[in-house]
């Protein structure tokens, strides 16, 4: 964790020293470019100066030394004499005027030289400020022809210097303009540099911050997985334990039970006796819900498929629902009277309707209302609803798609397993059925499940089944227990019904037994778990001995489920432990009476 | 391999701080390059000439000049005959001469190739004309008149003769092949004027100054032949020098130039062997007619080819 951060930040680090090296050249080049600005503005002043302020020089140049030749031309300044002609030229006027002002010229074009230290028009300047000497000289000596080759001299140099000027002028346009095309490539190249920078900074942060949050989500799923995978070895260790409990108080609560019945029969009509053994079977009645709890928690149990009346179902969990859910919550229930039966495990719907109203009750923890309706519906096939809706908080999306996972849970850690709606599923699927979901944060949970309806009309449903007088009989019964307080419970109790019982503790003497009483066994009673040899192999061996004897497995643990579902499969009656005597001899009763 | 780790590591860190001191020193360079003036006495200055006549009258007639600059500019200065144009262009183009005088197609083709740039040419160098002549007897006036006639052009690489005269016509709209009926290549500017006489073609066209010589040797009479148009002026020689040439040694050859003066009698008789009247500066701006032309030819060269 730390690793990847340090490497993180490194690249980070880096990235953004590059980003501010980037930066900062971009500020060089664009101060750089500023001074080149200078630069180029000044060339081209200059540029412009060579080319007008030059050509205008010139052209002034030339206009006087025409002027001077018109001077020259003039025939009555040298229609007299040398000396008259030169007078002429030496007082008139304009031969001064026109010198003077040649030297005006001449004189800016040399601060024009002087203001940009160009070495290039040096010889060139001296030579016209030479020949304008030799034109002065001769126009005031009154040299005619001396004067007039002067001027064609100085016309020269005067024409060389302009051309040289615009030679000047071009290249510093050349110059200001190659200048500006650097300038602005060099622009264009810190822009490019620049956005590209940006562009590879931005693209590598991005991909680099997606990969850590692909990791951080990568190792938050590897968490999470390793915490369910906790959770679940902690229930799995906790079923075993359960079961294993469970397992064995079920062999003692069956004795308690036994021996409890047996007396009360004995009791005769001493009531202090009969009302305090009532006592301890109610106590041991609850004691053996206590552990079908137990169990139903550590493992799920056989199907015990009934066709049953759903409402009457509900009727039944009512007060319990009631009771959970406390008084803030306000339950309703409404059926429908022509409910169609359906097919399903009525201990399982017992804890599919509790689950439900748990999560309803942890959902409304200021109160509010439960609704818990059934109804029948044709929707491509008929079945039966039960819907139940209640007012509380609701779940928002992300939570509904998960609410199904098994160890997904919204209660605080330690509060819910995160099973109750898996299971809900587990058990509606097993059922054919269908289940869903609608919620919204705010607007409450509505969970409606389908049942499909059954063709077959409902049994009865007996929770709590009615007391019955215990069948009796005379035949044979060989009980095979390894507890020794249940074998002689039911010793006891099956002989004082009439039987003939005999009693072995493990399947080698229950064998035995089967050899010795050669075809004379009607029933055999045994238990699933036993050292050695199970039951169900000690009832496939014991057939074959006498195979006229009818078979009935007794079971008080969960582990005995493959056991027991063989057992289906050899059309045995499984007895479920805890049980009363009563129950065992009505079950042993239907068996002789079906064979 | 840790020692090896670490460098790699400073490395990577002062990367930034590398690309950031080259860019620096990059722009700077870029900024303050080409300003420069030396001092200091440069190298043997080597000059060649266009070969257009044979080597002992090429070295006659620059020997002079030769002495000239040297006296003048205090440079040591050598002359150069090559062997041919090219050989000319491809001793400039490898800097094995530092200054040459070229014909105006041959400047061009240094310009581009080498980026040579004009130093000082001739009066005469930069008002060359060609001339547009007919027989006397025609009573057409322009070159436009003569539509659907036979015509007639110098040397196909002759600058004066075909290149720049085409130049001008197609400048004036006029497509020779399809404006004329015909038109021929001479072998020579004389030649040219003599189909003209001869009523071999309606309309030619020559070099004037070659035109003036032969009217001055007699060989064509004004009654024979007569100027229809003349062109515009056009430079045809030049004086080029590198452009990477130290600016005080381009200014001391140039002003050596600039200073021959044909009032003095030492010079007149140097200005006089050379053919002038006197020098000016030559400007890039002079050869732009020259330059389309010459990129017109050598396109139109190029798809004779294909």
């Amino acid at each position: 964790m730390t690793g990847r951060e340090a490497k993180s930040s490194y690249v980070f680090r880096y990235f953004y020293l590059m980003m501010a090296a980037v930066m900062i050249v971009a500020a060089a080049v664009i101060v750089g470019l500023f001074f080149t600005r200078e630069v180029v503005r000044e060339a081209q002043e200059r540029a412009n100066l060579y080319n007008l302020g030059s050509a205008a020089l010139a052209t002034d140049f030339g206009r006087e030394n025409q002027s001077i030749l018109d001077l020259l031309d003039r025939p009555a300044a040298f229609s007299g004499t040398g000396t008259d002609a030169g007078d002429a030229i030496r007082s008139g006027p304009d031969a001064r005027g026109i010198l003077s002002m040649l030297s005006t010229i001449l004189t800016q074009l040399q601060e024009l030289q002087n203001r940009y230290q160009d070495p290039q028009f040096v010889a060139t300047l001296d030579r016209i400020a030479k020949r304008l000497e030799v034109v002065s000289a001769a126009v005031n000596e009154g040299r005619e022809e001396a004067a007039r080759d002067a001027i064609s001299g100085l016309d020269l140099a005067i024409r060389q210097f302009y051309r040289q000027h615009l030679v000047a002028a071009d290249e510093a346009y050349a110059k200001t303009e190659s200048a500006a095309t650097r300038a602005l490539s060099l622009l264009g190249a810190v822009v490019i540099l620049v956005a590209a920078a940006f562009l590879v900074t931005w693209t590598v942060t991005r991909r680099l911050r997606s990969s850590m949050a692909r990791q951080e989500a990568a190792e938050a799923a590897l968490a999470e997985s390793r915490d369910r995978m906790h959770r679940m070895q902690k229930l799995e260790a906790l079923g075993l334990l359960v079961g294993g409990v469970a397992h064995e108080f079920n062999n003692l609560l069956t004795a308690i039970l036994g021996q409890a019945e047996l007396m009360l029969g004995k009791s005769g009509g001493d009531e202090r006796l009969s009302g305090g053994l009532t006592e301890i079977r109610r106590a041991g009645q609850q004691a053996a819900a206590l552990t079908r709890q137990l169990l139903a928690f550590s493992r799920p149990q056989p199907l015990d498929t009934r066709v049953v009346d759903l409402g009457d179902l509900i009727g039944e969990f009512e007060g319990m629902v009631r009771t959970m859910i406390g008084e803030d919550i306000q339950l309703t229930v409404e059926c429908a009277d022509d409910l169609d039966p359906v097919e399903l495990d009525p201990g399982q719907m017992q804890q599919v309707i509790l689950n439900l109203a748990m999560n309803a009750r942890d959902a409304m923890p200021e109160g509010g209302q439960l609704r818990i309706t059934t109804a029948n519906r044709e929707s491509g096939r008929r079945c039966v609803v039960l819907t139940v809706a209640d007012s509380g908080v609701g779940m928002d999306e992300a939570t509904l798609s998960r609410a199904f996972e098994p160890f997904f849970t919204t209660k605080p850690m330690g509060r819910g397993t995160g099973l109750g709606l898996s299971t809900v599923h587990g058990i509606i699927t097993a059922a054919k059925g269908r289940i869903r979901i609608d919620s919204r944060p705010g607007s409450g949970t509505n969970v409606e499940i389908e049942l499909p309806s059954s063709p077959r009309p409902a049994d009865a449903i007996t929770l709590v089944p009615p007391p019955l007088e215990a069948v009796g009989g005379s035949e044979t019964v060989l009980v095979v227990e390894d507890e020794d307080q249940i074998r002689a419970f039911l010793k006891q109790g099956l002989g004082g019904l009439g039987y003939r019982v005999l009693t072995a503790a493990d399947a080698k003497s229950g064998l035995e037994q089967c050899r010795a009483e050669h075809l004379m066994i009607d029933v055999i009673v045994c238990d699933v778990v036993m050292p050695g040899v199970n039951g169900v192999e000690f009832l496939e061996q014991a057939r074959r001995l006498q195979p006229r004897a009818a078979a009935i497995l007794m079971s008080g643990y969960a582990d005995d489920v493959i056991q027991s579902n063989s057992a289906g499969e050899m059309d045995v009656p499984l007895v479920r432990k805890p049980f009363e005597l009563f129950t065992l001899a009505r079950l042993i009763r239907e068996r002789l009476e079906q064979s | 391999m840790k020692a090896n780790l670490m460098d790699y590591r400073n490395r990577a860190r002062t990367g930034p701080l590398w690309s950031l001191i080259t860019v620096v020193v990059l722009s700077a360079t870029i900024l303050a390059c080409g300003d420069g003036f030396e001092n200091g006495k440069p190298g043997l200055i080597r000059i060649g000439v266009l070969p257009d006549q044979s080597r002992q009258s090429l070295i006659s007639e620059y020997s002079p000049l030769i002495r000239y600059l040297i006296e003048t500019t205090s440079l040591d200065i050598e002359l150069v005959i090559p062997d041919g144009y090219q050989q000319l262009l491809d001793d400039f183009h490898s800097g094995r001469l530092d200054m040459a005088n070229f014909g105006g197609l041959t400047f061009t083709q240094a310009e581009s190739r080498s980026g040579a740039e004009p130093l000082i040419m001739r009066d005469v160098d930069l008002r060359f004309t060609s001339c547009f002549i007919t027989r006397s007897s025609s009573d057409r006036r322009s070159v436009s008149q003569f539509e659907g006639r036979d015509f007639a052009f110098g040397p196909r690489l002759s600058t004066s003769g075909h290149l720049m005269p085409r130049h001008f016509l197609t400048k004036a709209g006029i497509d020779p092949e399809r404006f004329f009926s015909s038109v021929h290549y001479s072998a020579g500017h004389d030649e040219t004027t003599f189909w003209v006489r001869d009523g071999r073609v309606a309309l030619g066209v020559t070099n004037c100054v070659i035109l003036g010589s032969l009217f001055a040797a007699r060989q064509v009479t004004e009654n024979d032949v007569r100027i229809v148009e003349t062109t515009p002026a056009y430079p045809n020689y030049v004086w080029a020098v590198q452009e990477s040439m130290r600016p005080s040694v381009k200014i001391l050859l140039r002003d050596a130039f600039l200073a021959l003066d044909a009032r003095n009698p030492e010079h007149r008789s140097l200005l006089q062997h050379l053919g002038a009247g006197e020098y000016m500066p030559a400007r890039r701006g002079d050869f732009e007619d020259v330059r389309i032309a010459a990129a017109t030819q050598s396109s139109l060269e190029a798809s004779d080819r294909k």
